[in-house]
């Protein structure tokens, strides 16, 4: 029977949906999200693949367009994440297609994935013809389905979007105010899926916990 | 030619570490002009999926008594629903919601195979295998099955005539569908590992693989049913 069973463990897809427009380069968010998403693959690379599999994707969007930047990888073979740019507009809506493609890839993402977390993070208004694209998202078969998360980062972002991305109303869009708090979401978040990953239930959520970050632990930043 | 038949149930990792009992049930019945394989999965987020797998399988026996050979899918469907539901007596269907797998067939060769819900129905298609209902756009987890479903069209349905010695039919639940490659060459190989077993080897053959189970991180229970000509 073992050359017809799979070698490996179904995975928990997360696919970071990040804003990397010129205005993360202000009060250090975009050196706070490059840390944050460090701990993230840190934490997921250690932990155990014995239940599921985290896998991690990140897609940015800034500039010009969206792109991936870091293609659906198992987090323990991520070697290393390049730091993220800054730089122009908010082309969010390239975002959303790109996810959509992403999760409705059965190539990619198989059917026996359990349901993928989608995790989007911004401080900005989107630039682009967003709408449409989140239609495509919100209504596509696949990545319909998935559990999706927000952090607003600062007073400019576009809370009301964020509050139409995310799906589970037990997890609100976390509001950071300073680059701690971008911390504590990104822990949060970890800790979540690698609760789901442990789970005997992994496609159930587990509900983020924003425990306070040590003062040890908070980076210098005037934001 | 005749018709051979194997079958086996374990209950999963997950279900053991939770003080769980197996959720799943399969059920084989051999009569004088027909046979009746049943598997089914209960959902294991609800209290009585236990229950309503069971009655799954019986429901499909008693539905196949009533109803001829040449019945239409959804005569045949919506007896098995009834008689699920009469079975499940005072216990919400919601609270006992079960996947459901069958191939009905005749001594002639005349095969017909229903789903609903995830798992796989195996079936021979041409010089391979294929599989009734496709992966669709669902994750790992997520399916529906009776007591919850009310539509016609989430059933899948096909009939087919086995006629070569050699060829049969497989139904799992999806604890096995899920990690399953190659799906082509399972049931080929699995005739040839159990044609020259005995029933009560062959199941305890097969409770040994599927507890051994490969899959890191597998966690459900795990039923299969084989029927094949020879």
């Amino acid at each position: 029977m073992k050359k017809f069973a799979a070698k490996t463990a179904r995975a928990i897809p997360v696919i970071l949906l990040a804003d990397t427009s010129g205005s993360m380069s202000v009060d250090g968010k975009i050196d706070a999200l490059n840390n944050a998403l460090r701990d993230m693959v840190k934490t997921f690379a250690n932990e155990g693949r014995l239940k599921a599999e985290i896998q991690l994707a990140v897609i940015t969007f800034g500039g010009d367009r969206a792109e991936v930047h870091l293609p659906l990888t198992a987090a323990h073979k991520i070697e290393n994440v390049s730091d993220l740019p800054a730089t122009g507009r908010t082309p969010m809506g390239g975002a959303f297609d790109l996810v959509t493609t992403l999760v409705e890839d059965r190539e990619q993402i198989p059917s026996r994935a359990y349901k993928p977390v989608l995790i989007l993070v911004s401080d900005g208004h989107p630039t682009d013809r967003w709408e449409e694209a989140f239609n495509r998202l919100c209504s596509s078969e696949r990545a319909s389905k998935a559990t999706r998360m927000a952090m607003a980062i600062g007073n400019d972002a576009d809370t009301s979007l964020l509050q139409d991305f995310i799906n589970d109303l037990e997890t609100p869009v976390f509001q950071a105010h300073e680059a701690r708090d971008i911390i504590r979401f990104f822990r949060a978040v970890s800790m979540s899926v690698t609760a789901r990953s442990q789970s005997t239930t992994p496609n159930q959520p587990v509900l983020p916990v924003y425990d306070d970050v040590p003062d040890d632990d908070v980076l210098d930043l005037d934001f | 030619m005749a018709w051979f038949h194997h079958a086996a149930s374990v209950c999963g990792p997950g279900h053991i570490q939770d003080g769980l009992p197996n959720q799943d049930a399969v059920l084989i019945r051999r009569w004088r002009y027909s046979w009746l394989v049943v598997v089914s999965d209960g959902m294991g987020s609800r209290p009585r999926a236990k229950e309503g797998a069971y009655h799954a399988c019986r429901a499909a026996v008693e539905a196949v008594r009533q109803c001829s050979f040449g019945c239409s899918d959804k005569t045949l469907i919506e007896m098995l629903y009834r008689c699920w539901l009469q079975r499940l007596g005072t216990v919400l269907p919601n609270d006992a919601v079960a996947t459901v797998l069958i191939a009905w067939g005749h001594v002639d060769g005349r095969i017909r195979l229903l789903q609903l819900g995830d798992g796989a129905v195996l079936y021979p298609l041409g010089t391979g295998y294929a599989e009734l209902a496709s992966e669709g756009n669902r994750f790992s987890n997520e399916t529906t099955g009776l007591g919850i479903s009310r539509r016609y069209s989430d059933w899948q349905c096909h009939q087919l005539v086995i006629t070569e010695p050699g060829q049969g039919v497989a139904l799992m639940t999806d604890g096995i569908s899920d990690d399953l490659e190659q799906l082509e060459a399972f049931v080929p190989w699995l005739i040839t590992q159990l044609h020259h077993k005995g029933q009560r080897y062959s199941r305890r053959w097969l409770c040994r693989a599927l507890g051994a189970w490969p899959t890191p991180g597998h966690s459900d229970d795990k039923t299969l049913a084989l029927i094949y000509r020879m």
